[in-house]
């Protein structure tokens, strides 16, 4: 073969594997999801709206879990912009992080325009507005757009709580006796996944913290002049009973992270040891193994009754449903949530527990610095949470017998749910959720402090050691929150990343 | 030059390769080295830091508790890698029959086409804690106080790795040790026949310092295949509990993928290349003699 020869023959291959001329015309918008949700109907939404608009071409791209879609997003990244995904399933991308780091975009202004696809509606307007508001970045940066928001509680074994006469607990004292007695009858009490890629233990912290925490809200609410402030923080009344009084709040990061380097808030003082040794008298009741156990091994032992409870959240209402159908009559259960219990047992400081809510399916829109793509992108996205569009994305997905997450966020949504349905998800507490203002986070906090919260639930270490570590892991966590975003610790100058 | 013309063909041919290999293995790995000394967070530019990232390991605790962890994981594996695979060599190569030391042999290479996944897949459901059959058997043998949290308990988690893939005929050490043992001159063995030597001093005088050569191949490549993996921790434990298994390149593979700090993740990188590099060095100057010598 002739070099001349050779050329040739890779030139024929390449032409080969370039796209057609129909390819290169179309505009494209890739969205990176997680495989077993909204799929389906995902796909035929994407293809009515191509229909729609012949000249875009929507791509979906499934990824097995949320730490696939982590590596997917960040080697894109990484690699090139460009061409990285435009629309993400945010989970445990960081949110916070990504925005402040220019890589997703704030859709503030785009949600204040018609939503062309809903009668011309303020876009926003067509939200929960509770839920997408508690969702932004320090309050006021809108970046995550959910479908659906899920929360954490205790799924129960009615059959087998009746049995033994016991009644749902209100009380953390309550919870830990109805424990013990079925111990005593041989049942395991509580399943729980707290294997390291799953740790629910993690979900529990940050109860436990926001209980703790809100004693401190008037000293780091924003206050009028704060980059941050909103009006509705002027309505703020301090009532640690009322589960919804800091609800439309914003809480000024700089004064967080002041309060806790001048040592007017710190993880060791008294209330936060008497609430996180109540923790410590939970974990003994967790199924055996409980930090060897994956979602699957959790979810087995309540399926098949061996455990009467399950910490969860209501992502698995929709698969729990379905898999009793298929058990045999002999096996099925009734079964309920309860919200987690009141933590406090008298004391002042410290609030009631709140579910941990958080975005389900959540799409993030990445900084492409491109005005038309980012028009394009949300162009879509006002098309997909549009309330017909919506309606037809819950009806599809449970038809095909895939699932929700959680209550639906688009106003109205929720009478597509079959009533079975909406009322477990009802039993998962209503709408109040701990304040993600409340505690900073990273992924690399969140990493270093799995280990002692591991240990810590294990009973290897005791509260004034764990909470000592996680004080200083806090510490350096306030550092460089303020080293990555060049805060200059005045809540009322809003600083630039450096 | 006039060689470059006229296997010039033979070059072009061989371009494609090359170019792929400096690409995709020489180029990341330059790279890296490069990184190792820089703060890179995926997008945007990367700044030099000097020593920082190295300075930073040494106070690092997930660092401190994978070292440690590491080195017990790769004595594990050595011994893992010798000692199953050299008796059952010995015991084929031992056999008069060469009908049932081919089908032995083959049996023991078989297990090599079951991907490695699926066998690290199939411990984590002996290990489950509530219905794997390792506690399952316990409890059917009386046993019960010996059921274990494996995977759930700091104190196990390890030894629990350490034990995936029992009875450890390693496929390729095997083939590796047994071909050694064939290559043993036959008049040697029968010297040691005549002389009297019992199966045992055979082994001792014969057999283990003429394997030098392949022992030292598969303490090599066991080395460097455990240090560089993760996969099977990242699966079954993914590091806990606590810090209990935790080795660096997971901590570096975490560091990469879920913080996007790709330069600390480097620095971690090169660390590992030297730590194999000069592991292997060593092993190669200690394990220097071979059959001439």
């Amino acid at each position: 073969m002739t070099p001349h020869l050779l050329v040739s023959a890779c030139l024929v291959v390449c032409a080969a594997l370039l796209p057609g001329a129909e390819a290169w015309a179309k505009e494209r918008v890739l969205i990176s999801t997680v495989r077993g949700f909204y799929n389906t109907a995902m796909d035929e939404i994407a293809a009515q709206y191509m229909e729609l608009h012949p000249e875009v071409e929507i791509e979906i791209n499934l990824q097995p879990d949320n730490f696939t879609i982590t590596r997917y997003y960040t080697a894109n990244m990484a690699a090139d912009r460009a061409t990285a995904p435009d629309i993400v399933h945010g989970n445990l991308l960081g949110i916070d992080e990504n925005y402040h780091a220019g890589r997703f975009l704030a859709v503030n202004d785009y949600l204040q325009r018609p939503n062309p696809y809903a009668d011309n509606v303020v876009w926003m307007d067509l939200f929960d507005d509770d839920l997408i508001r508690s969702m932004a970045v320090d309050g006021i940066h809108y970046c995550v757009i959910p479908l659906d928001f899920c929360d954490a509680a205790v799924y129960y074994n009615k059959d087998i709580f009746d049995r033994h006469g016991l009644m749902p607990p209100s009380t953390w004292d309550e919870w830990i006796a109805l424990s013990t007695v079925l111990e005593e009858h041989g049942i395991l009490p509580i399943a729980v996944s707290g294997s390291t890629q799953t740790d629910f233990t993690g979900w529990i912290d940050l109860m436990f913290e926001d209980a703790c925490m809100r004693p401190f809200m008037p000293m780091i609410i924003a206050q009028p002049g704060d980059w941050n402030y909103v009006e509705a923080n002027d309505r703020y009344v301090h009532d640690l009973s009322d589960k919804d009084s800091d609800r439309y709040t914003t809480i000024n990061p700089e004064r967080l992270i002041s309060a806790f380097l001048d040592g007017t808030i710190s993880y060791q003082m008294p209330h936060f040891v008497d609430a996180y040794a109540r923790f410590q008298t939970l974990t003994p009741h967790f199924a055996f193994g409980f930090l060897g156990t994956d979602q699957a091994g959790a979810y087995n032992l309540f399926l098949t009754s061996r455990a009467a409870m399950w910490q969860t959240g209501s992502w698995r209402v929709g698969s729990l449903m379905k898999d009793l159908r298929e058990l045999p009559e002999e096996m099925r259960f009734d079964w309920a949530v309860f919200p987690f219990p009141d933590l406090r047992d008298g004391h002042e400081d410290i609030a009631p527990l709140r579910g941990v809510g958080g975005v389900g399916h959540q799409f993030c829109v990445v900084n492409k610095n491109d005005q038309a793509q980012h028009d394009r992108v949300i162009d879509f996205m006002m098309y997909l949470y549009s309330p017909e569009q919506t309606a037809y994305l819950i009806r599809r997905t449970l038809e095909v017998g895939e699932f929700i997450q959680g209550m639906p966020m688009v106003k109205g949504a929720e009478k597509e749910l079959p009533d079975d349905i909406l009322a477990k998800l009802k039993g998962f507490g209503g709408r109040g959720y701990t304040n993600p203002g409340l505690f900073l986070n990273d992924e690399e906090h969140d990493k270093r402090i799995r280990p002692w919260y591991q240990l810590y639930a294990l009973g290897r270490v005791d509260v004034e050691e764990f909470l000592a570590e996680k004080q200083a892991l806090a510490i350096e966590l306030m550092h460089r929150v303020i080293a990555r975003r060049g805060f200059d610790l005045d809540p009322t100058t809003e600083d630039k990343p450096l | 030059m006039n060689s470059l013309l006229r296997h010039r063909v033979s070059y072009l041919l061989l371009l494609p390769t090359f170019t792929l290999v400096i690409l995709f293995f020489y180029y990341p790995a330059l790279s890296g080295i490069f990184h190792a000394f820089t703060t890179w967070q995926a997008v945007g530019d990367s700044r030099w830091v000097g020593l920082d990232n190295f300075i930073f390991m040494a106070t690092d605790p997930f660092i401190r508790h994978s070292l440690y962890n590491q080195l017990l994981l790769t004595l594990a594996d050595m011994v893992k890698a010798l000692v199953p695979p050299f008796i059952v060599a010995e015991m084929i190569y031992s056999l008069r029959s060469e009908r049932e030391r081919y089908w032995l042999r083959t049996l023991c290479v078989i297990p090599m086409v079951a991907p490695g996944m699926v066998i690290i897949l199939m411990w984590y459901f002996i290990y489950d804690p509530n219905v794997g059959l390792l506690n399952q058997a316990l409890v059917g043998m009386g046993l019960e106080d010996l059921k274990r949290a494996w995977l759930g308990d700091p104190n196990f988690a390890l030894g629990a790795i350490v034990g995936i893939g029992f009875p450890w005929i390693g496929a390729l050490a095997f083939l590796i040790l047994y071909a050694g043992l064939n290559n043993i001159p036959g008049d040697i063995v029968d010297a040691a026949r005549i002389d009297g030597a019992s199966k045992f001093a055979r082994i001792l005088q014969i057999d283990l310092p003429m394997l030098v050569p392949q022992i030292r191949l598969v303490v090599l490549l066991t080395l460097i295949a455990s240090i560089q993996d993760f996969g099977r921790v990242l699966v079954m434990t993914g590091g806990g509990p606590g810090y209990a298994t935790y080795v660096p390149a997971l901590w570096m593979y975490e560091q990469t993928f879920l913080m996007s700090h790709f330069g600390y993740a480097s620095a971690i990188g090169v660390t590992l290349f030297l730590v194999i590099l000069t592991s292997s060095l060593i092993v190669l100057r200690v394990m220097k003699g071979d059959v001439e010598d």
